[in-house]
């Protein structure tokens, strides 16, 4: 007898995939369990030690860096964290009652260490106090740099157990963006999670890969087994559970023509992106690792409209040295040649907190420390550094220009400052590298703050191009939370201000004669191409595996039509007007949906 | 035989005993050779160990019965009301 059961979630990325599911459980994995041989508990034991005093020297370290880097507030607070981890290090009731169970039940030490850590997490949120519950993320933070020790390796522990198997579908609570790029080039055929909305970093990510998506699937880790058949609907949002055979039959077949239209679609590889009277829109794709540049041209982009760099900070320990930045750059920006490529840097603080920054998290991240606020007020050298090693990837890559845009710019003094670190920074490699010739600069300010918006005539006086980022635009102009599923009904690029803003940021392009292009979700949505292309974006960039159906939009659209649509959309008082508008306008024209 | 003292406390600071607020305690209690005991609605914890005091889930308000057992725990139960008196330092 089939459970068929059928959960509503939010779609994600598109497609649809047919395959067993697959639990990722982040806490428990790759701890192994082993029975001790008579006589070795006091070996494992003193191994225990080992690892905690390694630990305690790391946090040390920290500490002590800390200490170097200044005396503010910040630096206090952060430093009494890390006291708080130098004391649960020594803690009897974590390291004691270690050591005790080792002996008890003859069990290795990272066994019984996950058990000791296990139950006092299970009290910490049993308290029902927000509290307490966040300091488990201490005490697993604490856990995990032992389990490291123990298992005497940095890397992520997850990797190898993603590789590993055949054909699935991922199941779980949410994934971290490092955890989704270890996916690239995996068997893995979608992704179901319980949290997360349409432009959570899940969802960008699993878009970027060309695999379908449902997330915010409320209870889906407890409805679905390991082993058990699962249909990913990233079309309609929909998760089906051990289908019944007609089921499965029909998402079969609606994936059979899901994946000929994706074909068909690819085909127009070649094809100019022009409108049917002779306007160009350049479709460029959006990346985040290497290994996706290559599809991100396969499906016809004519550059990289943005390079998330995000990724290389994530998941470690330590920030990553100019070397290793160089060397991912380079092979990037040499997948890409001879096409352009934007380089933007680090946009790390809001839902993508590295470890290696060491920094606290917020009570509201999206508006405190993010992007450029951290190279700026923060970290500079964390920044300079990055400039720095694309300064020099260009150079070695031989690329006409570095073009590096700067994320969250506030206003002009912000511009400045990062203009002038730029400088400081070129400045800085002629001393440092004999014969240092740099390659010419472009600097591209991102538009996703309203201020910005109000600005963007300042803005773009002062830069070499503009760029506008939807999302956060978007988020930041409705005051929502993005990884907030309650508030994403008020998200939509079809907003009357959404259209509004646009038209003002690429007037003032215009008048300072200047390019923008726009990135961020709206890129990707076909119905919004025509009100996009009738405002005077003329550069675009998506995901990927969008490129293909905005280019066939593009196609069968006129740059005076869209004109006069937009123009007739401004006018509109709500975003439902206006996407009842767009989606009159693409009827018929876009054969496209299933 | 081992000294005693005791006192009751009211943890008066806006964030109770918090991370840092149980970090600075542990701290103080840790440079004394008594042994430390908290307790909070008849649960006891060790004063020594930062999982105890955290799960005290003490917050503002809360009252605490503090027994410190060995040579110097006078000196102890002393400090650790200097520290609750103080609010562990809070910024006002």
């Amino acid at each position: 007898m089939s459970r068929s059961l059928r959960l509503v979630g939010i779609a994600a990325a598109p497609g649809i995939a047919v395959a067993t599911a697959r639990a990722i459980d982040r806490k428990k994995i790759l701890v192994p369990k082993l029975d001790l041989e008579r006589g070795h508990v006091e070996d494992e034991q003193a191994r225990l030690d080992l690892a905690v005093s390694d630990a305690r020297m790391q946090i040390q370290r920290s500490i002590d860096s800390l200490a170097r880097e200044g005396e503010g507030k910040q630096h206090r607070n952060h430093s009494m964290i890390l006291q708080t981890h130098l004391l649960l290090l020594g803690d009897i009731l974590l390291i004691d009652a270690t050591k005790d169970l080792i002996a008890e039940r003859q069990i290795n030490a990272e066994w019984a260490l996950s058990i000791v850590t296990d139950d006092i997490m299970g009290q910490l949120s049993a308290a029902d106090n927000e509290y307490l519950a966040e300091r488990a993320e201490d005490i697993g933070f604490v856990s995990t740099r032992v389990m490291r020790n123990l298992l005497g390796h940095t890397e992520e522990l997850l990797g190898s157990e993603l590789k590993a198997d055949a054909e699935c579908i991922i199941v779980t609570i949410d994934l971290s963006p490092a955890e989704t790029a270890q996916m690239v080039s995996s068997p893995i055929q979608g992704f179901a999670t319980e949290k997360g909305t349409q432009t959570s970093h899940t969802a960008i990510m699993a878009q970027a890969l060309g695999l379908p998506a449902v997330v915010g699937v409320e209870g889906l880790t407890e409805k679905v087994n390991p082993g058990d058949t699962l249909i990913v609907d990233g079309l309609d949002g929909i998760i089906i559970v051990e289908p019944d055979d007609e089921t499965l039959a029909r998402y079969r077949e609606r994936a059979a023509q899901w994946s000929a239209m994706e074909n068909r679609l690819r085909s127009t590889k070649d094809e100019p992106s022009v409108t049917s009277d002779g306007v160009e829109i350049v479709l460029k794709g959006n990346v985040e690792f290497p290994g996706e540049a290559p599809f991100a041209l396969d499906y016809g982009a004519q550059g990289i409209g943005l390079y998330r760099t995000e990724f290389l900070y994530l998941d470690r320990e330590e920030p990553p040295t100019r070397e290793e930045q160089i060397r991912t750059y380079v092979s990037m920006l040499k997948a890409v040649a001879p096409r352009p490529l934007y380089f933007r840097t680090f946009d790390i603080g809001a839902d993508k907190m590295p470890r290696c920054l060491h920094m606290t998290k917020a009570r509201n991240p999206a508006l405190g420390m993010r992007a450029i606020r951290i190279g700026l007020r923060k970290n500079r050298d964390l920044l300079k550094e990055q400039i720095k090693a694309i300064l020099v990837s260009a150079k070695e890559a031989r690329v006409e220009s570095a073009d590096i845009m700067f994320p969250l710019v506030s206003g002009v003094k912000e511009l400045r400052e990062l203009k002038d670190m730029v400088k400081e920074c070129t400045a800085e490699l002629k001393t440092e590298i004999d014969g240092f010739e740099p390659t010419p600069v472009k600097i591209g300010c991102m538009v996703e703050l309203p201020s910005a918006v109000l600005l963007s005539d300042i803005l773009a006086r002062e830069s070499d191009f503009l760029s506008i980022g939807t999302n956060d635009l978007i988020q930041y102009m409705m005051a929502i939370d993005r990884v907030n599923d309650d508030v994403a009904y008020l998200y939509s690029p079809f907003h009357p201000s959404a259209l509004r803003a646009l038209k003002i940021i690429v007037d003032a392009a215009d008048a300072a004669g200047i390019p923008v292009s726009l990135c961020g979700g709206a890129a990707g949505e076909p119905m919004m191409t025509p009100l996009l292309v009738g405002l005077g974006i003329r550069e675009m960039s998506m995901a990927p595996h969008s490129i293909p159906f905005i280019k066939a939009a593009v196609r069968t659209i006129s740059y005076e039509e869209s004109r006069k649509l937009a123009l007739q959309a401004l006018q509109q008082t709500t975003e439902d007007e206006i996407q009842q508008l767009a989606v009159s306008f693409m009827q018929g024209k876009l054969d496209i949906t299933i | 035989m081992d000294e005693i003292a005791t006192t009751r406390l009211t943890i008066i600071n806006d964030l109770g005993l918090h991370a840092r607020a149980a970090t600075l305690l542990v701290q103080t209690a840790s440079r004394f050779e008594s042994d430390l005991y908290i307790s909070k609605d008849g649960r006891q914890i060790n004063g020594k160990s930062i999982m105890g005091v955290l799960l005290l889930t003490a917050g503002k308000g809360t009252e605490l019965e503090v027994e410190a057992i060995g040579a110097d725990c006078q000196e102890l139960i002393d400090a650790i009301e200097e520290l609750v008196k103080n609010k562990f330092g809070e910024d006002k």
